[in-house]
Protein backbone atom coordinates (compact mmCIF):
# COMPACT_ATOMS: atom_id res chain seq x y z
CA UNK A 1 0.00 0.00 0.00
CA UNK A 2 1.26 3.89 -0.48
CA UNK A 3 2.81 5.01 -3.80
CA UNK A 4 3.11 2.94 -6.48
CA UNK A 5 5.77 5.11 -8.04
CA UNK A 6 9.40 6.14 -7.49
CA UNK A 7 9.14 8.88 -10.05
CA UNK A 8 6.77 11.06 -12.01
CA UNK A 9 8.72 10.65 -14.96
CA UNK A 10 6.56 8.57 -17.38
CA UNK A 11 4.17 7.14 -14.50
CA UNK A 12 0.82 5.86 -15.77
CA UNK A 13 -1.73 4.27 -12.94
CA UNK A 14 -1.07 6.51 -9.68
CA UNK A 15 -3.63 5.10 -7.74
CA UNK A 16 -2.66 3.75 -4.51
CA UNK A 17 -1.63 0.07 -4.30
CA UNK A 18 -1.78 0.28 -8.38
CA UNK A 19 1.66 -1.66 -8.23
CA UNK A 20 -0.26 -4.94 -6.29
CA UNK A 21 -3.07 -6.74 -7.22
CA UNK A 22 -3.55 -7.78 -3.45
CA UNK A 23 -3.53 -4.77 -2.31
CA UNK A 24 -6.56 -3.73 -4.98
CA UNK A 25 -8.33 -6.56 -4.71
CA UNK A 26 -8.25 -5.98 -0.51
CA UNK A 27 -9.31 -2.84 -0.74
CA UNK A 28 -11.92 -3.68 -3.67
CA UNK A 29 -13.37 -6.32 -1.74
CA UNK A 30 -13.60 -4.21 1.36
CA UNK A 31 -15.56 -1.26 -0.39
CA UNK A 32 -18.33 -4.14 -1.72
CA UNK A 33 -18.59 -5.23 2.41
CA UNK A 34 -19.07 -1.42 3.11
CA UNK A 35 -22.09 -1.30 0.76
CA UNK A 36 -23.41 -4.57 1.66
CA UNK A 37 -23.67 -3.99 5.36
CA UNK A 38 -25.98 -1.17 5.59
CA UNK A 39 -28.03 -2.75 3.40
CA UNK A 40 -28.55 -5.58 5.90
CA UNK A 41 -28.53 -2.71 8.78
CA UNK A 42 -31.64 -1.40 6.53
CA UNK A 43 -33.70 -3.65 6.80
CA UNK A 44 -32.99 -5.04 9.98
CA UNK A 45 -33.49 -1.23 10.97
CA UNK A 46 -37.09 -1.48 9.36
CA UNK A 47 -37.76 -4.61 11.10
CA UNK A 48 -37.34 -3.70 13.96
CA UNK A 49 -39.25 -0.61 13.91
CA UNK A 50 -41.94 -2.08 11.92
CA UNK A 51 -42.45 -4.72 14.85
CA UNK A 52 -42.39 -2.05 17.16
CA UNK A 53 -45.21 -0.03 15.96
CA UNK A 54 -47.38 -2.81 15.56
CA UNK A 55 -47.29 -3.42 18.74
CA UNK A 56 -47.92 0.22 20.08
CA UNK B 1 16.00 27.24 -45.46
CA UNK B 2 19.28 25.22 -43.80
CA UNK B 3 18.51 21.65 -42.99
CA UNK B 4 19.49 23.35 -38.69
CA UNK B 5 16.93 25.21 -39.09
CA UNK B 6 14.26 22.62 -40.53
CA UNK B 7 14.99 20.66 -37.89
CA UNK B 8 14.07 23.68 -35.73
CA UNK B 9 11.05 24.30 -37.18
CA UNK B 10 10.11 20.17 -37.08
CA UNK B 11 10.58 20.14 -33.45
CA UNK B 12 8.81 23.30 -32.87
CA UNK B 13 5.41 21.46 -35.01
CA UNK B 14 5.78 18.30 -32.71
CA UNK B 15 5.95 21.02 -29.59
CA UNK B 16 2.71 22.53 -31.05
CA UNK B 17 0.79 19.48 -32.18
CA UNK B 18 1.63 18.03 -28.34
CA UNK B 19 0.21 21.07 -26.47
CA UNK B 20 -2.58 21.20 -29.09
CA UNK B 21 -3.48 17.80 -28.54
CA UNK B 22 -3.10 18.31 -24.35
CA UNK B 23 -5.64 21.00 -24.74
CA UNK B 24 -8.03 19.34 -26.97
CA UNK B 25 -7.69 16.60 -24.12
CA UNK B 26 -7.82 18.74 -21.23
CA UNK B 27 -10.87 20.72 -22.99
CA UNK B 28 -13.00 17.31 -23.21
CA UNK B 29 -12.46 16.86 -19.50
CA UNK B 30 -13.95 20.29 -18.80
CA UNK B 31 -16.42 19.45 -21.10
CA UNK B 32 -17.90 16.55 -19.04
CA UNK B 33 -17.17 17.62 -15.84
CA UNK B 34 -19.15 20.31 -16.01
CA UNK B 35 -21.64 18.00 -17.64
CA UNK B 36 -21.77 15.94 -14.71
CA UNK B 37 -21.81 19.07 -12.40
CA UNK B 38 -25.16 19.98 -13.99
CA UNK B 39 -26.52 16.03 -14.06
CA UNK B 40 -26.23 16.93 -10.53
CA UNK B 41 -29.01 19.25 -10.64
CA UNK B 42 -31.02 16.28 -11.72
CA UNK B 43 -31.04 14.94 -8.05
CA UNK B 44 -31.54 17.82 -6.67
CA UNK B 45 -34.51 18.50 -8.65
CA UNK B 46 -35.61 14.75 -7.90
CA UNK B 47 -34.91 15.27 -4.56
CA UNK B 48 -37.38 18.67 -4.14
CA UNK B 49 -40.31 16.95 -6.32
CA UNK B 50 -40.52 13.77 -4.45
CA UNK B 51 -40.29 15.35 -0.86
CA UNK B 52 -42.72 17.64 -2.28
CA UNK B 53 -44.80 15.14 -3.69
CA UNK B 54 -44.75 13.22 -0.04
CA UNK B 55 -47.42 14.08 2.13
CA UNK B 56 -45.90 16.37 5.50
CA UNK B 57 -46.14 12.50 7.54
CA UNK B 58 -43.62 10.76 4.56
CA UNK B 59 -41.52 13.98 3.60
CA UNK B 60 -37.82 13.25 5.17
CA UNK B 61 -38.78 9.09 4.50
CA UNK B 62 -38.96 10.07 0.37
CA UNK B 63 -36.00 12.14 1.08
CA UNK B 64 -33.68 9.41 2.67
CA UNK B 65 -35.10 7.19 -0.15
CA UNK B 66 -34.05 9.43 -3.15
CA UNK B 67 -30.80 10.26 -1.76
CA UNK B 68 -30.27 6.47 -0.93
CA UNK B 69 -30.54 5.42 -4.11
CA UNK B 70 -28.01 7.85 -6.13
CA UNK B 71 -25.49 6.95 -3.37
CA UNK B 72 -25.86 3.32 -3.85
CA UNK B 73 -25.46 3.60 -7.91
CA UNK B 74 -22.22 5.04 -7.48
CA UNK B 75 -20.50 1.95 -6.08
CA UNK B 76 -22.47 -0.40 -7.59
CA UNK B 77 -21.50 1.09 -11.20
CA UNK B 78 -18.13 1.24 -10.28
CA UNK B 79 -17.99 -2.43 -9.13
CA UNK B 80 -20.03 -4.03 -12.33
CA UNK B 81 -22.10 -1.86 -14.10
CA UNK B 82 -19.73 0.09 -16.35
CA UNK B 83 -18.43 -3.35 -16.95
CA UNK B 84 -21.78 -5.01 -17.87
CA UNK B 85 -21.89 -1.74 -20.53
CA UNK B 86 -18.36 -2.90 -22.06
CA UNK B 87 -19.18 -6.26 -22.01
CA UNK B 88 -22.56 -6.55 -23.37
CA UNK B 89 -22.97 -5.18 -26.50
CA UNK B 90 -23.92 -8.50 -28.51
CA UNK B 91 -26.88 -9.72 -25.54
CA UNK B 92 -26.38 -11.54 -22.89
CA UNK B 93 -22.87 -13.06 -23.55
CA UNK B 94 -19.97 -10.91 -22.66
CA UNK B 95 -16.98 -10.06 -24.75
CA UNK B 96 -13.86 -9.61 -23.29
CA UNK B 97 -14.13 -5.78 -21.72
CA UNK B 98 -10.71 -5.84 -19.57
CA UNK B 99 -10.67 -2.13 -19.87
CA UNK B 100 -14.10 -1.90 -17.56
CA UNK B 101 -13.20 -4.18 -15.13
CA UNK B 102 -12.51 -2.42 -11.52
CA UNK B 103 -9.28 -3.66 -10.74
CA UNK B 104 -8.04 -2.26 -13.90
CA UNK B 105 -5.45 0.37 -14.50
CA UNK B 106 -7.70 2.96 -15.53
CA UNK B 107 -10.41 2.26 -13.30
CA UNK B 108 -8.16 5.55 -10.78
CA UNK B 109 -5.91 8.05 -11.12
CA UNK B 110 -4.21 7.63 -13.95
CA UNK B 111 -1.66 9.89 -15.96
CA UNK B 112 -2.01 7.75 -19.35
CA UNK B 113 -6.09 8.47 -19.19
CA UNK B 114 -7.89 11.46 -19.23
CA UNK B 115 -11.23 9.55 -20.22
CA UNK B 116 -11.83 6.41 -18.41
CA UNK B 117 -13.06 8.58 -15.09
CA UNK B 118 -15.38 11.07 -16.82
CA UNK B 119 -17.36 8.72 -19.30
CA UNK B 120 -17.78 6.42 -16.08
CA UNK B 121 -19.05 9.37 -13.88
CA UNK B 122 -20.59 10.28 -16.72
CA UNK B 123 -22.68 7.11 -16.84
CA UNK B 124 -22.74 6.84 -13.54
CA UNK B 125 -25.00 10.08 -12.92
CA UNK B 126 -27.05 8.65 -16.29
CA UNK B 127 -27.74 5.55 -14.12
CA UNK B 128 -28.77 7.34 -10.68
CA UNK B 129 -31.32 8.93 -13.45
CA UNK B 130 -32.74 6.10 -13.82
CA UNK B 131 -33.14 5.24 -10.28
CA UNK B 132 -34.46 8.54 -9.22
CA UNK B 133 -37.24 8.42 -11.69
CA UNK B 134 -37.83 4.82 -10.65
CA UNK B 135 -37.66 6.45 -6.86
CA UNK B 136 -40.55 8.83 -7.09
CA UNK B 137 -43.19 6.22 -8.42
CA UNK B 138 -43.14 4.31 -5.28
CA UNK B 139 -42.63 6.50 -2.88
CA UNK B 140 -44.79 6.22 0.82
CA UNK B 141 -45.09 2.28 0.68
CA UNK B 142 -41.49 0.83 -0.14
CA UNK B 143 -39.32 -0.73 2.00
CA UNK B 144 -35.90 1.15 1.96
CA UNK B 145 -34.03 -2.30 1.95
CA UNK B 146 -36.05 -3.50 -0.64
CA UNK B 147 -35.94 -0.12 -2.39
CA UNK B 148 -32.28 0.08 -2.59
CA UNK B 149 -31.75 -3.39 -4.26
CA UNK B 150 -34.45 -2.69 -6.89
CA UNK B 151 -32.82 1.10 -7.91
CA UNK B 152 -29.25 -0.99 -7.99
CA UNK B 153 -31.25 -3.40 -10.41
CA UNK B 154 -31.99 -0.81 -12.41
CA UNK B 155 -29.47 1.92 -12.03
CA UNK B 156 -25.97 -0.49 -11.84
CA UNK B 157 -27.62 -3.49 -14.22
CA UNK B 158 -30.87 -3.18 -16.17
CA UNK B 159 -30.67 0.04 -18.15
CA UNK B 160 -26.82 -0.11 -18.54
CA UNK B 161 -27.24 -3.49 -19.80
CA UNK B 162 -29.65 -2.20 -22.13
CA UNK B 163 -27.21 1.31 -23.13
CA UNK B 164 -24.62 -1.22 -24.24
CA UNK B 165 -27.13 -2.60 -26.70
CA UNK B 166 -28.57 0.41 -28.15
CA UNK B 167 -26.59 3.00 -26.69
CA UNK B 168 -23.09 1.57 -27.44
CA UNK B 169 -21.03 1.83 -30.81
CA UNK B 170 -21.14 -1.65 -30.97
CA UNK B 171 -24.28 -2.43 -29.85
CA UNK B 172 -26.36 -5.18 -31.29
CA UNK B 173 -29.68 -3.04 -31.46
CA UNK B 174 -27.47 -0.12 -33.76
CA UNK B 175 -25.62 -3.04 -35.91
CA UNK B 176 -29.47 -5.01 -37.13
CA UNK B 177 -32.16 -2.87 -36.22
CA UNK B 178 -30.14 0.90 -37.27
CA UNK B 179 -31.44 2.05 -34.12
CA UNK B 180 -31.46 5.97 -32.87
CA UNK B 181 -31.96 7.12 -29.71
CA UNK B 182 -29.24 9.99 -29.31
CA UNK B 183 -30.39 11.37 -26.05
CA UNK B 184 -31.11 8.41 -24.33
CA UNK B 185 -35.05 8.44 -24.97
CA UNK B 186 -35.82 4.64 -24.80
CA UNK B 187 -32.45 3.12 -22.77
CA UNK B 188 -33.04 5.64 -20.06
CA UNK B 189 -36.83 6.57 -19.93
CA UNK B 190 -38.73 3.91 -21.21
CA UNK B 191 -36.71 1.19 -19.07
CA UNK B 192 -37.06 3.79 -16.14
CA UNK B 193 -40.92 3.93 -16.80
CA UNK B 194 -41.61 0.37 -17.96
CA UNK B 195 -39.52 -1.00 -14.57
CA UNK B 196 -41.35 1.63 -12.13
CA UNK B 197 -44.57 -0.37 -14.07
CA UNK B 198 -43.28 -3.53 -12.93
CA UNK B 199 -42.81 -2.80 -9.53
CA UNK B 200 -46.17 -0.90 -9.08
CA UNK B 201 -47.90 -4.39 -9.79
CA UNK B 202 -46.24 -5.98 -7.11
CA UNK B 203 -46.38 -2.72 -4.78
CA UNK B 204 -49.85 -2.12 -4.56
CA UNK B 205 -51.13 1.93 -3.78
CA UNK B 206 -51.07 3.76 -0.74
CA UNK B 207 -53.25 3.10 1.41
CA UNK B 208 -55.84 5.55 1.20
CA UNK B 209 -55.58 5.92 -2.37
CA UNK B 210 -58.66 3.84 -3.24
CA UNK B 211 -61.69 3.82 -2.02
CA UNK B 212 -63.42 0.44 -1.40
CA UNK B 213 -65.29 0.35 -4.62
CA UNK B 214 -62.19 0.50 -6.60
CA UNK B 215 -62.22 5.13 -7.51
CA UNK B 216 -59.34 6.73 -6.87
CA UNK B 217 -58.57 9.34 -4.09
CA UNK B 218 -56.90 12.31 -4.72
CA UNK B 219 -53.01 12.20 -2.14
CA UNK B 220 -52.54 15.81 -2.67
CA UNK B 221 -48.33 16.51 -2.53
CA UNK B 222 -47.38 18.60 0.82
CA UNK B 223 -45.69 21.08 -1.13
CA UNK B 224 -46.99 21.71 -4.74
CA UNK B 225 -44.71 24.29 -4.93
CA UNK B 226 -41.41 22.43 -3.87
CA UNK B 227 -42.21 20.11 -6.80
CA UNK B 228 -42.75 22.56 -9.31
CA UNK B 229 -39.16 23.49 -8.82
CA UNK B 230 -38.06 20.36 -8.26
CA UNK B 231 -39.48 19.45 -12.20
CA UNK B 232 -38.01 22.91 -13.26
CA UNK B 233 -34.44 22.23 -11.80
CA UNK B 234 -34.91 18.07 -13.23
CA UNK B 235 -34.52 20.38 -16.36
CA UNK B 236 -31.92 22.43 -15.82
CA UNK B 237 -29.80 19.48 -14.82
CA UNK B 238 -30.83 17.48 -18.56
CA UNK B 239 -28.99 20.46 -19.94
CA UNK B 240 -26.33 18.71 -18.85
CA UNK B 241 -27.55 14.83 -19.13
CA UNK B 242 -28.08 15.80 -23.14
CA UNK B 243 -24.24 17.47 -23.21
CA UNK B 244 -23.13 14.23 -21.98
CA UNK B 245 -24.62 12.44 -24.58
CA UNK B 246 -22.72 13.97 -27.86
CA UNK B 247 -19.22 13.14 -28.06
CA UNK B 248 -16.26 15.77 -28.00
CA UNK B 249 -13.59 14.71 -31.04
CA UNK B 250 -10.60 16.91 -30.63
CA UNK B 251 -10.04 19.24 -33.65
CA UNK B 252 -13.08 17.16 -35.57
CA UNK B 253 -16.56 18.08 -35.28
CA UNK B 254 -18.56 16.22 -32.24
CA UNK B 255 -20.57 12.88 -33.26
CA UNK B 256 -22.98 11.33 -31.55
CA UNK B 257 -23.07 8.10 -29.33
CA UNK B 258 -23.29 6.23 -32.54
CA UNK B 259 -20.36 7.88 -34.42
CA UNK B 260 -22.80 10.27 -36.63
CA UNK B 261 -21.80 13.72 -36.84
CA UNK B 262 -23.65 16.09 -34.75
CA UNK B 263 -23.71 19.38 -32.83
CA UNK B 264 -24.72 20.70 -29.92
CA UNK B 265 -26.52 23.80 -31.75
CA UNK B 266 -28.63 21.11 -33.20
CA UNK B 267 -29.52 19.44 -29.38
CA UNK B 268 -30.08 23.57 -28.41
CA UNK B 269 -32.64 23.98 -30.89
CA UNK B 270 -34.23 21.10 -29.98
CA UNK B 271 -34.40 20.71 -26.39
CA UNK B 272 -35.84 24.22 -26.45
CA UNK B 273 -38.13 23.97 -28.76
CA UNK B 274 -39.41 20.16 -27.18
CA UNK B 275 -39.37 21.73 -23.97
CA UNK B 276 -41.88 24.71 -24.95
CA UNK B 277 -44.41 22.22 -26.78
CA UNK B 278 -44.22 19.97 -24.33
CA UNK B 279 -45.81 22.63 -21.75
CA UNK B 280 -48.00 24.72 -23.80
CA UNK B 281 -49.37 20.65 -25.04
CA UNK B 282 -49.82 20.05 -21.02
CA UNK B 283 -51.30 23.15 -19.94
CA UNK B 284 -53.75 22.70 -22.99
CA UNK B 285 -55.09 19.32 -22.09
CA UNK B 286 -54.87 19.77 -18.32
CA UNK B 287 -54.39 23.62 -17.19
CA UNK B 288 -52.44 21.73 -14.16
CA UNK B 289 -49.08 22.80 -13.30
CA UNK B 290 -48.29 19.68 -12.49
CA UNK B 291 -48.47 18.41 -15.01
CA UNK B 292 -47.29 21.51 -17.37
CA UNK B 293 -43.97 20.75 -15.82
CA UNK B 294 -43.99 17.04 -16.14
CA UNK B 295 -45.15 17.94 -19.74
CA UNK B 296 -42.13 19.69 -20.10
CA UNK B 297 -40.28 16.77 -19.33
CA UNK B 298 -42.19 14.44 -21.50
CA UNK B 299 -41.45 17.11 -24.65
CA UNK B 300 -37.91 16.91 -23.98
CA UNK B 301 -37.97 12.80 -23.88
CA UNK B 302 -40.14 13.44 -27.27
CA UNK B 303 -37.50 14.78 -28.72
CA UNK B 304 -34.85 13.47 -27.41
CA UNK B 305 -34.11 10.13 -30.10
CA UNK B 306 -33.13 12.08 -32.77
CA UNK B 307 -32.55 15.48 -31.22
CA UNK B 308 -29.50 15.61 -33.55
CA UNK B 309 -31.44 15.32 -36.81
CA UNK B 310 -34.63 17.00 -36.44
CA UNK B 311 -36.38 20.12 -37.38
CA UNK B 312 -37.13 22.34 -34.87
CA UNK B 313 -40.90 22.75 -35.33
CA UNK B 314 -40.90 19.34 -35.54
CA UNK B 315 -39.63 19.01 -32.38
CA UNK B 316 -42.13 21.46 -31.19
CA UNK B 317 -44.99 19.19 -32.21
CA UNK B 318 -43.93 16.48 -31.46
CA UNK B 319 -43.29 17.83 -27.82
CA UNK B 320 -46.82 19.13 -28.07
CA UNK B 321 -48.04 15.37 -28.62
CA UNK B 322 -45.66 14.44 -25.60
CA UNK B 323 -47.16 16.96 -23.36
CA UNK B 324 -51.04 15.56 -23.79
CA UNK B 325 -50.46 12.43 -24.06
CA UNK B 326 -48.76 11.50 -20.93
CA UNK B 327 -51.48 12.64 -18.41
CA UNK B 328 -53.92 11.03 -20.47
CA UNK B 329 -51.94 8.06 -19.85
CA UNK B 330 -51.26 8.96 -16.34
CA UNK B 331 -55.03 8.92 -15.81
CA UNK B 332 -55.56 5.43 -17.54
CA UNK B 333 -53.33 4.18 -15.09
CA UNK B 334 -54.95 5.13 -12.01
CA UNK B 335 -58.25 3.97 -13.48
CA UNK B 336 -56.48 0.45 -13.59
CA UNK B 337 -55.80 0.47 -10.32
CA UNK B 338 -52.20 1.22 -10.03
CA UNK B 339 -50.48 4.06 -8.24
CA UNK B 340 -47.67 5.71 -9.64
CA UNK B 341 -47.03 8.63 -7.26
CA UNK B 342 -45.51 10.44 -9.85
CA UNK B 343 -46.81 9.96 -12.92
CA UNK B 344 -43.31 7.99 -13.27
CA UNK B 345 -44.78 5.37 -16.38
CA UNK B 346 -46.36 7.90 -18.14
CA UNK B 347 -43.58 10.98 -18.14
CA UNK B 348 -40.57 8.82 -18.32
CA UNK B 349 -41.88 5.47 -19.80
CA UNK B 350 -44.25 6.44 -22.33
CA UNK B 351 -43.25 9.76 -23.66
CA UNK B 352 -39.66 8.41 -24.04
CA UNK B 353 -41.54 5.17 -26.27
CA UNK B 354 -43.25 7.47 -28.10
CA UNK B 355 -39.61 9.96 -28.91
CA UNK B 356 -38.05 6.15 -29.51
CA UNK B 357 -40.68 6.33 -32.74
CA UNK B 358 -40.27 9.85 -33.21
CA UNK B 359 -37.09 9.69 -34.34
CA UNK B 360 -38.37 6.23 -36.78
CA UNK B 361 -41.03 8.52 -37.95
CA UNK B 362 -38.94 11.89 -38.87
CA UNK B 363 -35.15 10.60 -38.98
CA UNK B 364 -36.31 7.75 -40.83
CA UNK B 365 -33.47 6.89 -43.82
CA UNK B 366 -31.01 8.57 -41.91
CA UNK B 367 -27.52 6.23 -42.76
CA UNK B 368 -25.84 4.98 -40.34
CA UNK B 369 -21.46 5.39 -39.26
CA UNK B 370 -20.32 2.51 -40.75
CA UNK B 371 -21.76 -0.97 -41.18
CA UNK B 372 -25.30 -0.47 -39.65
CA UNK B 373 -28.26 -0.10 -41.34
CA UNK B 374 -29.98 3.30 -41.68
CA UNK B 375 -32.86 4.30 -39.75
CA UNK B 376 -35.95 3.02 -39.95
CA UNK B 377 -39.36 3.05 -38.20
CA UNK B 378 -39.39 -0.47 -38.04
CA UNK B 379 -35.85 -0.50 -36.06
CA UNK B 380 -37.48 1.94 -34.09
CA UNK B 381 -40.51 0.00 -33.25
CA UNK B 382 -38.72 -2.87 -32.25
CA UNK B 383 -36.31 -0.91 -30.08
CA UNK B 384 -39.03 0.94 -28.34
CA UNK B 385 -40.59 -2.50 -27.33
CA UNK B 386 -37.02 -4.08 -26.43
CA UNK B 387 -36.57 -1.13 -24.04
CA UNK B 388 -40.14 -1.38 -22.28
CA UNK B 389 -39.20 -5.22 -22.03
CA UNK B 390 -36.02 -4.82 -20.94
CA UNK B 391 -37.76 -2.35 -18.16
CA UNK B 392 -41.07 -4.59 -17.58
CA UNK B 393 -39.66 -7.74 -17.23
CA UNK B 394 -36.40 -7.57 -14.73
CA UNK B 395 -38.81 -4.73 -12.53
CA UNK B 396 -41.58 -7.11 -12.17
CA UNK B 397 -40.03 -10.22 -11.60
CA UNK B 398 -37.34 -8.97 -8.78
CA UNK B 399 -40.08 -7.47 -7.07
CA UNK B 400 -42.36 -10.19 -6.99
CA UNK B 401 -39.24 -11.85 -5.23
CA UNK B 402 -38.78 -9.10 -2.86
CA UNK B 403 -42.82 -8.86 -2.04
CA UNK B 404 -42.26 -12.50 -0.98
CA UNK B 405 -39.21 -12.27 0.99
CA UNK B 406 -41.24 -9.40 2.52
CA UNK B 407 -39.17 -6.42 1.79
CA UNK B 408 -41.13 -4.74 -0.63
CA UNK B 409 -44.13 -3.08 1.00
CA UNK B 410 -44.21 -0.75 4.46
CA UNK B 411 -46.75 -2.29 6.19
CA UNK B 412 -50.24 -0.39 6.46
CA UNK B 413 -50.06 0.65 10.30
CA UNK B 414 -47.04 2.43 9.30
CA UNK B 415 -48.31 3.79 6.28
CA UNK B 416 -51.25 5.44 8.44
CA UNK B 417 -48.71 6.42 11.27
CA UNK B 418 -46.63 8.00 8.79
CA UNK B 419 -43.09 7.05 7.74
CA UNK B 420 -40.99 9.51 9.25
CA UNK B 421 -42.35 9.29 12.96
CA UNK B 422 -41.71 5.60 12.79
CA UNK B 423 -37.98 5.62 11.19
CA UNK B 424 -36.23 8.55 10.72
CA UNK B 425 -35.02 10.50 13.84
CA UNK B 426 -35.54 14.26 12.49
CA UNK B 427 -38.59 16.35 12.04
CA UNK B 428 -38.75 17.55 8.75
CA UNK B 429 -40.63 21.09 10.14
CA UNK B 430 -40.87 22.89 13.39
CA UNK B 431 -44.62 22.81 13.39
CA UNK B 432 -44.72 18.85 12.80
CA UNK B 433 -48.05 17.43 14.21
CA UNK B 434 -47.66 14.27 12.74
CA UNK B 435 -51.35 14.97 10.65
CA UNK B 436 -53.03 11.54 10.66
CA UNK B 437 -53.38 11.87 6.27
Amino acid sequence: MGSPIDSWEGAAAIFTGANSSFSIGVCLLIAVVLTVLPLIDSARHEGDVYKKTAEE
Amino acid sequence: MTPEEMAKLAEKVEQLQKSHDMAGTINMEIFYWWCIGLMVAIHAGFLAYEMGASRMKNVLASGVKNILAFAFIIPTMYFFGWWIYGAMPNGFIPIAATDFLPWDDNMGPNLSDNATGIFWAAFTLFSATTASIFSGAVLERIRMSGFIILAVLLGSVVWIWAASWGWHPEGWMLKQLGYHDVGAAGVVHTIAGFFALGVLINLGPRVGKYAADGTPQQLPPHNMPMTLVGLMLIIVGFFGFLGGCIIYNNGAQWTNIYGQQATLSAFAFNTLMAFGGGIIGAYWKTKDPFWMMSGALAGIFSAAAALDVLYPPVAFAVGMIGGIIVPIAGEWLEKKGIDDAVGAWSVHGVAGFWGVLVAGIFAWGYPNAGDAPAISFFGQLVGAVVCALMGFVPGYLASLGLKAANLLRVPDDVQVTGLDKVKVPSRSYPEFLAPAE
